[in-house]
């Protein structure tokens, strides 16, 4: 229970980190006077990089716990962020044109206009098939990774080499994960319709203020909600809880 | 082009009004030049003495107007203007298509895509004005269908300053079905070459768009994503709803807000295109026959109007039938214009 409650704060801890920049940035772009266009693929970029990147550390974190079966000390904080920003290079690299056009078409946006088109429309599609399919096989067996190389020198990316047979496994994991805290989600978020509210209140629009009330909507969409809170841990636990009872599978 | 079409009918179509009013503060002189793609049709000097209005109006035929570099676009309208002092101007326009038996009644998607109007007028200002330059396209229902005259109408207010848009006028024999107005900056209409327009890039663009709804459309049922549930648990799913959101987002988008009270509002949202600082569009339906007008610019409300538009029995009973499908083939003209043309839309 120690554990779980661990996590959970940890994982609350993400979920309003994700929700303050998505309402940051969501500030800015539905400022029409402050509108740059290089804000969308900051936007895309720093919002997904921050779900994606969580979603790893999550995973290290619920696996160190109940796989490993060690703790995570505060001394041990700042290798597991670096461990996990390192295993995080895949999907940075996805984002890195949004980055980089996003700083542009912030700074010189009427320069920057096309390859700002390029990335928010043409890239991020590709991108979006790699968040889709391969972050839900990839993420856990970072997040293994790096729960097992915490405490050795063992070179991460040469861990993960290793586990080619967790990698095929995570897949069918993956899918069990999802189908079970997907439908929890929907049950509790039915039951108790409060849960479905976003986790930040966001500043209402009026319809006539299109452009604002089009981001406002838009961001609230995005917004993690107060059921997120609830089951968002135990995805992690779940599938930690899983892998620890099938280890022997991988090996 | 649909004035290519018409020409072959009738020859005399289609038809450009342009009203302007110009005034200033002080003593200007200068030239107004009216260009149908990139051509000069007419050029006039306009002298403005304080406290006047000064008056050009025009009829131009643009049945000459064959090139068509947007492609099924409709004439690119152009007012260049030099004068020695900043001047206000109040522009009314109308482009009016002759000649249509049946090509009104809506028929297809592909049919609005190939034959769509489309009306672009360009204003060319100092850099640190700012246009409200063009844009209505409407979808119009014709009076009397068989019988009467079919037209399109276009509503177009320009001036120096959002402030400055004293009246919209509407055409009352025709259902208008969506107004909106864009707001640029001078600079970039004066700084963006016309040429820019039809090129690859937007068909590629248009591809993209169209592959990338597709691209959602297998996430979706791959993952049983919408069609279970509103909820998912995945980051790596939430991410790419995310992505594809933001994507979608940033598209240009046309929709209608129902209102508690039983109107509705027709709202245009630019994206992120060369449109960007817009705009807003609003045009609430509280009867068939009645509209209430509201046009905002930067999310600020600065003009707003009822008009009474009579319809004539025949069109009572459809009207709001018409009204439903109008807004399909709005909401299928302005995906494919907007998405064909992006980000690098340029008016």
């Amino acid at each position: 229970m120690k554990l779980f409650i661990r996590l959970w704060l940890l994982s609350i801890v993400v979920n309003y980190v994700i929700a303050f920049v998505l309402l940051g940035f969501g500030e800015l772009v539905a400022d029409i006077k402050v509108f740059r266009v290089g804000f969308l693929p900051l936007f895309t970029a720093v919002s997904t990089y921050l779900v994606l990147f969580s979603d790893v550390l999550l995973f290290a974190y619920a696996t160190r716990l109940y796989v490993v079966g060690k703790d995570v000390s505060f001394s041990d904080a700042p290798k597991l962020l670096r461990l996990t920003a390192l295993a995080s290079t895949p999907f940075a690299i996805f984002l890195l044109p949004d980055l980089v056009a996003g700083l542009g078409g912030v700074i010189a946006e009427d320069i920057f206009y096309g390859a700002t088109a390029f990335t928010v429309f043409v890239w991020n599609a590709i991108a979006s098939v790699y968040t889709a399919f391969i972050h839900p096989i990839y993420a856990p067996l970072a997040g293994y990774a790096v729960a097992n190389t915490l405490d050795t020198s063992d070179n991460l990316y040469k861990f993960i080499r290793k586990e080619k047979l967790f990698a095929l496994h995570a897949i069918w994991i993956s899918f069990v994960v999802w189908l079970a805290t997907t439908t929890l989600a929907n049950i509790v978020s039915a039951l108790v319709s409060l849960l479905k509210l976003p986790i930040i209140p966001l500043p209402q629009a009026s319809p006539l203020q299109a452009w604002k009330y089009h981001w406002v909507k838009t961001v609230e969409s995005l917004m993690p909600r107060i059921y997120s809170l609830l089951v968002d841990p135990l995805v992690y636990t779940l599938y930690a809880k899983i892998v620890k009872s099938m280890l022997w599978l991988f090996r | 082009m649909i004035g290519v079409l018409y020409d072959k009918l009738g020859n005399k179509s289609p038809v450009l009004y342009i009203d302007m009013c110009i005034a200033s503060d002080k003593s200007s002189e200068g030239v107004v030049e009216i260009k149908v793609n990139g051509v000069t049709l007419a050029s006039r000097k306009v002298v403005v003495e304080p406290k006047e209005f000064s008056y050009i109006g025009l009829v131009m035929n643009l049945s000459h107007a064959t090139g068509n570099m947007v492609k099924g676009l409709g004439p690119v309208v152009t007012i260049e203007t030099r004068f020695s002092n900043s001047v206000e101007m109040y522009i009314d326009s109308v482009i009016e298509y002759l000649y249509a038996p049946d090509v009104w009644s809506p028929q297809s998607r592909e049919w609005w895509l190939e034959y769509a109007p489309w009306y672009r007028l360009l204003v060319t200002l100092s850099r640190d004005s700012i246009a409200i330059a063009r844009v209505g396209v409407t979808y119009i229902t014709p009076a009397d269908p068989g019988h009467g005259r079919d037209s399109v109408v276009m509503v177009t207010a320009i001036a120096t300053k959002p402030s400055n848009i004293r009246s919209i006028t509407i055409a009352a024999n025709v259902s208008l079905h969506c107004l909106y107005y864009t707001m640029l900056k001078g600079s970039l209409v004066r700084n963006v070459p016309i040429e820019r327009e039809g090129t690859d890039f937007e068909y590629m663009y248009t591809s993209i768009a169209h592959l990338w709804s597709m691209l959602n459309t297998f996430i979706d049922v791959a993952t049983i994503g919408k069609y279970f549930t509103p909820v998912h648990f995945s980051k790596g799913i939430m991410a790419a709803n995310a992505l594809s959101t933001l994507a979608s987002a940033s598209m240009n988008s046309f929709y209608t807000i129902h209102g508690s009270s039983g109107d509705s509002i027709c709202v245009w949202v630019s994206g992120a295109n060369w449109y960007w600082r817009v705009v807003t569009v609003a045009l609430a339906i509280k009867a068939p026959e009645k509209l209430s007008i509201l046009v905002s610019i930067n999310d600020k409300i600065i003009a707003g109007d009822d008009v009474s538009v009579p319809l004539i029995e025949v069109w009572r009973g459809v009207a709001e039938l018409r009204w439903r499908q109008a807004q399909d083939y709005m909401t299928a003209m302005l995906w494919d214009l907007l998405s064909r043309n992006l980000l690098l839309y340029v008016i």
